[in-house]
């Protein structure tokens, strides 16, 4: 009897306490999860796609996003008055000059004026800043000098500057670039490119952005508080320049990394807002909760890549030339079934890639999309067909056999396979999705007599056998930076960090089959064209010469695209007049709680 | 205190400190020697500022004179900043975690003990009575269950479908789902073990003599058959410390518990070393003193014990 009683008390105390923490929030306080505690969210160091989110409400560059009547997304004066036009100056560079807003204040009343993007702007780009996206502004006069380090490492100009000057009264930006930058306005919304106030940065340059009381913006928002692995709560910034049109006074990011829970959390109203979900529930959430999952282009590409330098894959006494194991790689990019992996594996509204260049990038016009104009023909068929018919697809394996008979291997006609094709290595991390097309290939490949090995490693692993060439074909991804296709070309340069391909580098730096005779390097060819389109005015001729360089990239056969991202995420019914930008960010500062 | 005891105490100091320093050197030369790096991203640096980060860190000198500036900053318990979450000292995230991770696994820890000898002992008195069989069904489920597939189970019930309590493990309601996830095992394997020396005991002449001289049975039960049936329950105290605290890393990636077990696990896949090497010296410490201090516990309940 006594046990019984005690049990009941115990079980009231759990439900009081338990009660007691249900708080599902009030339309003052807005619950989201993005992600797991950032890295950082210092505008200069951060470098992932939740962390720009949180920035984006605490800080506001020059220009920033907002949402039309349309839905569709404009990029508009934040803190400027208007959007100057550049003027091109005698020495072939271009001046914007940028009138800033009156009474500009920091979160803590401080007066916010042109000295501090100054500050900003060449703190980031300061190699012992260690910015990871330093590089972004690459496109500022002035760059060059500061980055440059001489064979052992070291600084070589330590007191260069970037071109760019605030006016007396610190009214006035003036800003020099090396070329005309059509994306110019795009970069000036990135979270790089935002102001930080230099009194709190210069006293804790590491920790002030860890703590409350140093964060200081000029946002929409400011931080009251990060529990580390927990929580980090935005409160609205009066001094915020807009701040009549803030309407959520709180915004709670919810900090974790774990799908399930972070569902979990979705499904009993505690999170309005999630970016991930398990990957094995997109296909019953879709049905689901129709109205509640968005599927959302974004700007990226899932492909595999060759390593141009690892011959391994190709038998040495059948395919002796470059030009023929590009026919090879073709070939074995030909006989994937895109539509199969877009729509059972991917499940999430992936379009089948045919070109590296994804969708949801505009040419001059504004208007019309690139890929509209990819392919050798520059009619938007791109470099080989993802029709979703089987004859489409019969067609691809046909010729996909025709190219790798060419080059000498024997086909069975009987069997239909291949008899002596070597058989190969596929690299990939961990990951149930990636898993699943590695599964994939090896099944589709060993059902043409082509023997391949999967090799799963883990992410850091994986990164560092990617970046130092050590495998044959891996899988990859990539997600621009801005709104212009040279987010994906440059990357593919031989000085490129990004170059997992190889290109130009090692053994392939010597091989002189590019350009118009076929007798030039891919630093001769390839990185000239990228040097090309980074100077060019002309607007027009600037798109000439990216379709070009994409043609170049693709007639290698080493990059493989496979499918273009989305962006998935779960937004309640009770949260309105929130968007999304095709980087991945999610734009809260506008938004109401029903 | 006897002479003896305290010889022995001192060995298992020392001893304590050469694993916590293999500990140390070996995971600071195995890190090191895993491929992959801190600064290794999906996009990478420019060389600037990938010398840049290398020197602010100290990673460019030599392996050898970074492995004794590191002992060197442990002495003075430097763990150094984090290479990853930019700005955080390794101590305080340790501090901050682990004060949570303590928590749900200090109340797991208790909550499996009472429970489990309770139960234990009622299985034992009720032999073969219905209670006995629902206790030892209902603790071999437990045991034979991994703790996540619990975990899972219970935030789908309690969290999701009838939303009795949050599914969010950083606030104290919704600590609670985690606590009894993680202790369920620990308690069910205490039950058993509480019962089959509860068994063992009453079977003993001891506890007929002193039924036979008329004792009441309540006091035969917790004076004489309980504390000699609990000491095979304090040798396992040790282990199950260690399972609650690995046991968290799973529970704790479930609820969203912001403790220590989840900075240790992204520790590694960051390659944030510091931290790494912050955590992994932290539990291992850790693992060696509650071990040290069961061995002791175990000395003073049974005096025959002799550590000669």
């Amino acid at each position: 009897m006594k046990l019984r009683k005690l049990f009941v008390v115990v079980l009231l105390l759990i439900s009081v306490i338990a009660l007691a923490g249900c708080k599902k929030g009030d339309k003052d306080t807005l619950v989201v999860c993005l992600g797991p505690n950032p890295a950082t969210i210092d505008p200069a160091l951060n470098s992932s796609v939740d962390g720009a989110t949180m920035i984006i409400h605490a800080f506001t560059g020059l220009v920033g996003y907002q949402q039309n009547d349309k839905g569709a997304l404009e990029l508009v004066p934040e803190l400027v008055t208007e959007l100057p036009v550049p003027t091109k100056l005698q020495d072939g560079k271009y001046q914007y000059v940028f009138t800033l807003k009156d009474d500009l204040k920091w979160s803590d009343g401080s007066k916010l004026d042109a000295n501090d993007f100054v500050y900003a702007w060449n703190r980031a780009v300061n190699p012992n800043t260690a910015a990871d996206y330093a590089y972004m502004f690459d496109v500022v006069d002035g760059y060059n000098a500061v980055t440059e380090v001489d064979d052992d490492g070291n600084i070589v100009n330590p007191n260069a500057k970037l071109n760019v000057t605030a006016s007396a009264d610190g009214k006035k930006l003036t800003v020099i670039l090396s070329s005309n930058v059509p994306y110019f306005f795009e970069l000036l919304a990135f979270p790089t490119y935002m102001p930080v106030k230099k009194s709190v940065v210069d006293a804790e340059p590491d920790k002030w952005a860890t703590e409350v009381d140093t964060y200081i913006g000029n946002g929409p928002y400011k931080m009251i508080e990060w529990v580390q692995d927990s929580k980090i709560v935005f409160e609205k910034n009066p001094n915020y320049h807009n701040a009549d049109a803030v309407k959520i006074k709180k915004i709670e990011f919810a900090l974790s990394d774990d799908d399930g829970a972070i569902l979990a959390n979705y499904k009993n109203g505690t999170y309005k807002l999630i970016d991930s979900v398990p990957n094995d529930e997109i296909s019953s959430l879709r049905k689901e909760y129709k109205d509640e999952f968005i599927i959302a282009g974004q700007l990226g590409t899932y492909y595999l890549n060759f390593n141009v330098n690892d011959l391994s894959i190709y038998d040495d006494k059948i395919v002796t030339t470059e030009e023929e194991r590009q026919k090879v790689r073709l070939a074995l990019s030909l006989l994937i079934d895109r539509n199969y992996i877009a729509d059972e594996i991917g499940q999430a509204g992936q379009l089948p890639a045919n070109s590296f260049v994804p969708i949801g990038l505009t040419e001059p016009d504004g208007k019309t999309e690139f890929i509209a104009k990819n392919g050798p023909k520059g009619d938007g068929a791109g470099y080989y067909s993802v029709e979703n018919t089987d004859e489409a697809y019969a067609a691809n394996c046909a010729e996909a056999i025709k190219l790798l008979q060419e080059v000498g291997y024997t086909f069975d006609t009987k069997t239909k396979k291949f008899t002596n094709f070597p058989s190969f290595y596929y690299i990939t991390n961990t990951g149930t999705g990636h898993q699943a097309i590695a599964n994939y290939l090896q099944s589709l490949y060993s059902g043409y007599g082509i023997i391949m090995s999967i090799v799963n490693q883990e992410w850091g692993v994986f990164l560092e056998t990617r970046k130092q060439g050590n495998y044959t074909v891996a899988r990859n991804g990539w997600l621009g930076d801005y709104n212009d296709p040279i987010s994906f070309l440059d990357m593919w340069t031989s000085t490129s960090g990004n170059n997992d391909v190889q290109f130009g580098k090692d053994a392939h730096a010597n091989v002189k089959i590019y350009g118009k005779d076929k007798n030039q390097s891919w630093a001769e060819t390839y990185d000239k064209l990228i040097e090309q389109i980074k100077s060019s005015s002309d607007p027009v001729k600037r798109f000439e010469l990216m379709h070009q360089a994409e043609d170049m990239l693709m007639t290698t056969g080493a990059i493989v695209p496979i499918y273009y991202y989305t962006d998935l995420y779960m937004v309640s019914p009770d949260l309105k007049g929130f968007f999304a930008s095709p980087l991945g960010y999610k734009f809260l500062m506008y938004a109401e709680l029903k | 205190m006897d002479s003896k005891l305290a010889y022995y105490i001192l060995k298992r100091v020392l001893l304590a400190i050469v694993t916590v320093f293999l500990v140390i050197t070996i995971t600071f030369f195995v890190m090191n020697a895993v491929p992959g790096g801190p600064f290794l991203g999906e996009k990478a640096v420019t060389e600037a500022v990938m010398k840049a980060l290398e020197a602010k860190y100290g990673l460019d000198k030599p392996l050898g004179e970074q492995y004794l500036t590191y002992l060197k900053g442990i002495i003075t318990f430097d763990f150094g900043p984090s290479l990853k979450l930019r700005g955080k000292e390794v101590i305080d995230i340790i501090s901050v975690g682990f004060k949570t991770s303590a928590k749900i696994g200090g109340i797991a820890a208790v909550l499996a003990v009472i429970l489990g000898v309770t139960l234990g002992s009622i299985a034992a008195i009720k032999r073969n009575k219905f209670t006995d069989k629902t206790i030892m069904v209902l603790s071999t489920a437990f045991v034979a269950t991994p703790s996540f597939i619990i975990a899972s189970f219970f935030l789908i019930i309690f969290c999701v479908n009838y939303q009795i309590f949050p599914a969010r493990g950083d606030t104290t309601a919704g600590l609670i789902v985690p606590i009894i996830a993680l202790s369920l095992y620990p308690m069910s394997y205490i039950t058993r073990l509480t019962r089959s020396s509860m068994l063992e005991v009453l079977g003993q002449d001891y506890i007929r003599t002193a039924r036979a001289k008329g004792v009441k049975s309540s006091k035969v039960i917790f004076k004489h058959a309980l504390k000699n049936a609990l000491i095979p329950v304090l040798t396992y105290i040790g282990p199950m410390l260690a399972y609650i605290l690995t046991g968290s890393l799973v529970v704790e990636r479930i609820f969203s518990v912001p403790g220590l077990g989840r900075s240790f696990v992204n520790s590694i896949t960051n390659r944030d070393y510091t931290l790494i090497m912050g955590t992994t010296i932290f539990l291992a410490s850790l693992i060696v003193i509650l071990n040290l201090v069961t061995d002791i516990l175990y000395k003073l309940v049974d005096p025959r014990i002799d550590f000669s």
